[in-house]
């Protein structure tokens, strides 16, 4: 408990800030909202001028884009992909923060199993992650609350809850990357670069794909399709399945290398 | 049970050495050196037994149990390795805090005891230390849980004379008490000082294991001749003698064997000076570890 306390205060800072950027882009773009719904042929033009790719980046869908949850879809892709940074610095940096920081031989030789330091190493990155997104859920939720205010066009807050729900998957999912890209390396000096390669690399492979091609399973930001969420208000299983394999590969790939792994002086 | 038990250890980094078929092993109160030049396997070696790295074959046990098999074992073990780094952005005493918060025990006053007796501000932030008092924060956060076993890699570095005396009279007090000490250096005063039995590590492997005083006993002595005239080159093949080095009329060698035998030798030259200079650990260590020298 003491280790996972440690690893949790030593995130907060960071997660703070993090939480504060998620919250300050949903408002920022919601307060559009409403002059994009009185003008809504305008912008549908615009948009539908951009290329098909730069649509799929901005995560537009020309019919929906001047409903709320259609707007949100596009407003949650930029969270999505600032709530990914977050969770992929943490994936890359967590177990490799010893070995980059010589404090191997401190953490290491206390009485500690490896398998109870991973847990609490993981544990607390996953209720950073939730705290940061629980924050986002009610700050967004209030934001959103006053755009269907003043919109008077009121939608099911569960499209809202099942659409924020996916900011947590794509983390989870990114985290899990990070991690297992992080135990390729013996010693990694830098994580930011390591991390935003991984987040824009994988955020581009997913603007070029369609949500309906088999290769969108090679982006978790496209495993799941909001526009169908949005729809059915439910969320499709193979993109479960899916996400929870690669959550699983990652969290598990960590504890079986850092089992094994040899620890050695900086 | 011995405290320490390694038996027929080898470590092998790919194709890179470690250490190779190490055995020895460490008793209940005993202060045992571990001595050997850099890249010899001293870290190797302590790093298996913390756990920190997996043997090839062979094992390295403490308390009986392998620690990265049943790391339990390491609430009694206190390590202070050579170079120590602690998270930066703390201060002293929240690290020394979350150190003994591993201990499950109150550390506090012993915490503020190590610190008066290593004139150790704990307010300070890990950042701002120099690297000496960085090792102090080591020695403290290695000791704060009074363990049964200290486990010390080259400690002294970094560390000015005075506090290097004042942490052997630390590390004697815990051993008075009963605590257990696995040395491991190249600077052979403090073993010499400290240990009573020591092994001798050489390319990965154990060259030697003896106490101390067994050690100098039969180890080679340094011998100096001042002649009347010229030199006896004769004495240059007696049995036992080596290093021969002549400078003018005087002479000197390193001699290993009956010291009757090199008197007798002697008695046949006509001298003006004779010295015979009991070896210190140094000699002894060059001696092991000049390349191509064996046993």
């Amino acid at each position: 408990m003491n280790l996972l306390l440690h690893e949790v205060r030593s995130m907060l800072a960071s997660a703070v800030i993090w939480a504060a950027v998620l919250c300050a882009l949903a408002g920022l773009y919601l307060v559009l909202f409403a002059e994009i719904a009185r003008d809504a042929d305008t912008f549908k033009r615009i948009f539908a001028a951009y290329p098909v790719a730069i649509q799929h980046a901005l995560g537009v869908t020309i019919d929906s884009v001047a409903s709320l949850p259609g707007f949100y879809t596009m407003v949650l892709t930029f969270v999505t992909l600032a709530g990914a940074i977050q969770a992929t610095n943490a994936g890359v940096s967590i177990l490799s923060k010893e070995s980059r920081d010589g404090t191997a031989d401190f953490l290491y030789t206390k009485p500690v199993s490896r398998f109870g330091l991973v847990s609490a190493k993981l544990g607390a990155v996953l209720l950073v992650l939730l705290a940061t997104d629980a924050v986002y859920s009610v700050v967004s939720g209030l934001i959103l609350a006053g755009a269907q205010a003043s919109s008077g066009v009121v939608s099911d807050p569960a499209i809202f809850v099942l659409l924020n729900l996916t900011l947590l998957a794509v983390q989870l999912m990114m985290f899990s990357m990070g991690l297992a890209v992080s135990l390729l390396f013996r010693r990694l000096q830098s994580v930011l670069p390591v991390s935003l390669g991984l987040v824009f690399g994988l955020y581009l492979v997913g603007a070029l794909v369609n949500t309906d091609e088999a290769a969108r399973w090679l982006s978790p930001f496209k495993y799941f399709d909001l526009h169908e969420i949005t729809a059915k208000v439910a969320f499709q299983s193979d993109s479960l399945l899916a996400a929870l394999a690669l959550i699983a590969f990652g969290v598990v790939a960590a504890y079986v290398v850092t089992l094994r792994r040899d620890l050695h002086v900086r | 049970m011995s405290v320490i038990e390694i038996q027929h250890l080898t470590k092998n980094y790919g194709k890179a050495r470690g250490v190779v078929d190490l055995s020895f092993s460490v008793e209940k109160g005993e202060v045992f050196g571990f001595i050997g030049p850099n890249g010899a396997g001293k870290s190797t070696t302590i790093r298996t037994l913390l756990g920190l790295i997996h043997p090839t074959s062979g094992s390295a046990t403490l308390f009986g149990k392998s620690a990265s098999k049943n790391p339990e074992v390491l609430r009694s073990v206190g390590y202070l390795p050579s170079e120590v780094f602690y998270d930066e952005g703390m201060k002293v005493i929240d690290l020394l805090r979350y150190s003994a918060s591993f201990y499950r025990k109150d550390c506090t006053a012993r915490i503020q005891q190590l610190a008066e007796t290593l004139d150790l501000d704990l307010k300070r932030k890990i950042d701002d230390l120099s690297f000496g008092n960085c090792k102090k924060v080591g020695i403290v956060q290695g000791l704060l849980h009074e363990p049964e076993l200290i486990i010390l890699d080259e400690p002294t570095a970094g560390l000015d004379p005075l506090m290097q005396q004042t942490f052997f009279e630390l590390i004697a007090q815990e051993n008075k008490k009963g605590a257990t000490v696995l040395l491991s250096s190249h600077i052979l005063a403090e073993v010499q000082k400290m240990c009573q039995r020591v092994a001798l590590i050489k390319d990965g492997r154990l060259i030697q294991l003896e106490k101390i005083s067994t050690l100098k006993a039969n180890a080679v002595k340094r011998v100096s001749l001042g002649f009347q005239g010229a030199v006896n080159t004769a004495l240059a093949t007696q049995a036992g003698v080596s290093s021969w080095a002549v400078n003018g009329s005087e002479a000197s060698f390193l001699y290993r064997g009956d010291i009757n035998l090199l008197v007798q030798g002697l008695s046949k030259a006509s001298l003006t000076n004779l010295s015979v200079v009991e070896p210190d650990l140094e000699e002894i260590f060059l001696h092991y570890y000049t390349p191509g020298a064996s046993r």
